[in-house]
């Protein structure tokens, strides 16, 4: 009896999950893990007899089985419980927090990184003061005792020591704390960056601006370390703040050439809904406040956290150009329309995340 | 293809299984064959063609053997099948080891060449050698069908990772086998206990060695990864040959045993009569045996027993780590041979103890192709390295892992079976499993696949022996 139940039940499993994943539609994206998902691959001779197919093939199945999600979470919640696992593909779990396993300073990463922001300022803005300011990843925040660190002294230090002299510092890492970071993404939360924003003023010797008031919020917000923990804590809520300066300024789009607002909700739904911000990654955006008369200007080389931080310094500038040197080469920056580096009120500062330099080589 | 992959469990496994049970037994084993070269071909396209090759050769050559009279005639065919089965392994597997090592002595004699090793080539070699040997020792007779033949040499359930099936194991099936339902049902559950074993465990703890080998050296990390090396080798392999052997009971064919708890060991003798048993009886029948094995002088005896370790360190990889692995195992057999094996026997806790040790040291062996990072390893192991005890580092992910090793040390003592088998024979119990294993067995196969969906694609580690 015990061996003809266990034959059926294996037969009833095995063709339930073929038919099923035969006549199951195929999934375009993964919200979740933020990416699209394999389609069924094209046949060609050269793919089949070079094995390539089959590899693909492989991927698809794996992609397109019928319940994928469930089947991670199933595997995520068997391996927290009965292993006692924390960790799941290098994000550890913290109460609800999720934390990307990255301790070791890659010196490398840090000299190349610190090269390019010399030979940028040596090439374009060698009379100019130049700030720069490294934001600390939310592991400067976790609990010392709760997985192994970067060695933080060691690492600003490093960069310290490989920037020139004429590099201004502007430490931040007293700004900030845990609640100052997406649990479930590691980029910083807009409507905690009051201290940031009034340090750096501080810093560059401008004018001190009111934080903007209106909060306006989106959810669900699944961030990069979300499906890697699957469903062990709950999604975040983006909140994303306006103002009438950060409603009226038109933001030109460099890449595609059109004008764009500042936040843009529409993007919640995109693969990555931190697009919220300044429309997401893109190459060069120049930030037009026609409120400010001054005629001050700004160019902040930045990576993504720039473009949350970005429209809180509009109070203080007729224009802002961001530039994202993984997606614009510093050898292209004249290019850019009516940049003018001999500008007298034209302050530089270059805003970049302890991952992104420490992992910089994609940096131009 | 593998076994612990989506493609193999849920779209070819249910497809050849459903033709093969359909069709009329005279079709069974066309089906087999099949579905066995498309397993083959699917992961390995170019090389298809050496496997048939392979099977047509030796089908017509083992003919050829046994129809000839003259024992002169006899040798000299067995031995050209031997050149060519061999030959056939030199090349695509020794070749390159082979220039690379003479290199040193002669600068650029031989051309490198660009090969890549064929998946499966060292059991289905080794197989077909057998099935030659055994038929000049008149111990078989050749198959009587070619398609049975090719099915024997091509069979997909211990095609690319053993266990090595002797014909004689499974001449008899070949031609006529039985069903019987606790057999497809015993067949299930080893497949899934195999399954289970490859994709809960061993990848795991290789995700674990891979940790340990990415972060600052210790003393404690070096013996973690280690036993962390050994039980990932255990489980992936014997795993393997779980699953071969379900399989093989699914399609009516009962494979030997290849595994039978080695880590409990207490004398490397021991552990050599419990790990990889196929390929031990393989050598001990095919090489030892015919080298005179122990009635012989003591000298003698010590050259077979070189000539033996030396083959199979060389078996497992074309590099001079596996050759150390095999002396290093020919050493302590000869060692417990002379006189340490009564020691050992007499004192089981002492055996248990010296034998882990040695065991965890081959396998730094095993897993170690470059040189100076065995030595550097062993030093540290050892403490003649100025690495520290401990770290932080080394602490976290111990923690990390540390049920996992606890739970993998336990299941590779037959203590979980032994308790399983009191269970069964208990009354009150009966019924309870009748309802209780099949849950198991399906929530666990259905695990397997959730840890094959969350995990990025693993190959068997012995596809490349």
């Amino acid at each position: 009896m015990k061996d003809k139940i266990m034959i059926i039940s294996f037969s009833i499993l095995l063709s339930g999950f073929f038919l099923v994943s035969l006549f199951d539609k195929d999934v375009k994206i993964s919200t979740v893990e933020r990416r699209t998902l394999a389609t069924f691959p094209t046949f060609s001779k050269e793919a089949l007899l070079e094995g390539t197919l089959s590899e693909k093939i492989n991927t698809y199945v794996l992609d397109q089985f019928p319940l994928r999600e469930y089947f991670r979470q199933a595997k995520i919640f068997f391996t927290g419980n009965l292993y006692q696992r924390k960790e799941n593909h290098g994000a550890y779990l913290v109460k609800d927090n999720i934390f990307s396993l990255d301790y070791k300073i890659n010196e490398k990463s840090i000299s190349h990184f610190t090269n390019l922001l010399n030979s940028v300022r040596e090439r374009y803005f060698k009379e100019k003061k130049v700030y720069y300011t490294i934001i600390p990843d939310k592991n400067y925040y976790a609990p010392k005792e709760a997985f192994p660190q970067l060695a933080y002294d060691d690492f600003y230090k490093q960069i310290r020591k490989k920037l020139s002299s004429s590099f201004l510092e502007i430490d931040l890492r007293d700004t900030l704390n845990l609640h100052s970071y997406y649990r479930t993404d590691l980029h910083w939360k807009q409507e905690t960056l009051e201290p940031v924003l009034k340090t750096i003023q501080k810093e560059m010797k401008l004018e001190s601006t009111s934080f903007p008031k209106n909060k306006n919020s989106y959810f669900p917000f699944y961030g990069a370390y979300y499906s890697k923990s699957s469903n062990r804590v709950k999604p975040d809520t983006i909140t994303y703040l306006s103002s009438d300066t950060i409603n009226k300024t038109k933001v030109y789009n460099y890449e595609k050439q059109v004008f764009q607002s500042v936040h843009n909700p529409e993007n919640g739904k995109n693969i990555d809904s931190y697009d919220i911000f300044l429309n997401g990654a893109t190459s060069v955006l120049i930030l037009e406040n026609e409120k400010q008369k001054s005629g001050r200007e700004l160019i902040l080389f930045r990576d993504s956290f720039g473009s949350s931080f970005a429209p809180l310094l509009l109070e203080n500038y007729s224009k802002i150009i961001l530039i994202d040197l993984r997606y614009f080469s510093s050898n292209l920056l004249s290019t850019i329309p009516n940049i003018d580096f001999e500008k007298e009120k034209l302050d530089i500062l270059f805003l970049y995340s302890v991952p992104i330099v420490n992992q910089s080589f994609t940096l131009k | 293809m593998v076994f612990s992959s989506i493609t193999f469990l849920y779209y070819f496994l249910p497809i050849v299984l459903f033709f093969y049970f359909l069709v009329p037994w005279k079709w069974k084993n066309m089906i087999l064959l099949l579905s066995s070269l498309l397993f083959y071909f699917y992961g390995e396209p170019r090389y298809c063609i050496l496997l048939l090759f392979s099977s047509i050769f030796h089908y017509f050559i083992g003919k050829w053997i046994e129809h000839c009279h003259q024992k002169r005639g006899r040798l000299l065919l067995l031995l050209f099948s031997l050149f060519i089965n061999f030959g056939i392994l030199f090349y695509f597997k020794y070749y390159n080891f082979f220039v690379q090592s003479i290199d040193a002595l002669f600068p650029q004699a031989f051309p490198y060449l660009n090969i890549t090793l064929p998946i499966g080539i060292s059991f289905f070699t080794f197989q077909t050698a057998s099935y030659v040997i055994d038929i000049y020792r008149e111990k078989v007779t050749s198959s009587k069908n070619v398609f049975h033949f090719m099915t024997y040499v091509s069979m997909f359930p211990q095609l690319i990772a053993g266990p090595i099936v002797r014909y004689e194991t499974i001449a008899e099936e070949l031609n006529k086998r039985k069903w019987q339902v606790e057999e497809i049902s015993l067949g299930i559950q080893r497949f899934v206990i195999g399954l289970a074993k490859k994709v809960m465990i061993a990848d795991l703890l290789g995700e674990f060695s891979q940790t340990l080998n990415d972060i600052a050296p210790s003393f404690l990390g070096l013996w973690l990864r280690a036993i962390a090396d050994t039980l990932q080798l255990y489980f992936d392999f014997s795993g393997y040959s779980d699953m071969a052997i379900g399989l093989g009971l699914l399609f009516g064919f009962h494979f030997l045993e290849n595994f039978n708890y080695p880590l409990i060991a207490k004398s490397i003798t021991d552990f050599w009569r419990r790990w990889h048993m196929s390929l031990s009886s393989w050598f001990r029948d095919y090489l030892y045996i015919p080298l005179g094995g122990n009635r012989v002088s003591k000298s003698r005896y010590v050259l077979n027993l070189f000539c033996v370790w030396f083959a199979t360190g060389l078996w497992h990889g074309a590099s001079w780590n596996f050759i150390l692995w095999g002396l290093y195992f020919f050493l302590f057999l000869l060692l417990e041979k002379w006189f340490l094996l009564s020691f050992l026997n007499k004192h089981k806790w002492f055996g248990h103890f010296y034998t882990s040790i040695l065991i965890l040291i081959s396998f730094v062996i095993f897993g170690r192709t470059d040189m100076a990072d065995l030595v550097l390893t062993i030093k540290g192991m050892f403490g003649l390295d100025t690495i520290p005890i401990l770290n932080q580092e080394v602490l976290f992910y111990l923690k990390e892992y540390l049920v996992l090793l606890f739970l993998s040390i336990f299941l590779a003592t037959p203590l979980l079976k032994k308790g399983y088998q009191k269970l069964q024979k208990k009354k009150k119990w009966k019924t309870s499993l009748t309802i209780l294993e099949p849950i198991f067995y399906i929530g666990l196969f259905l695990l397997c696949t959730a840890f094959i969906i969350d995990a990025s694609f693993q190959p068997f580690l012995y596809f490349r022996f």
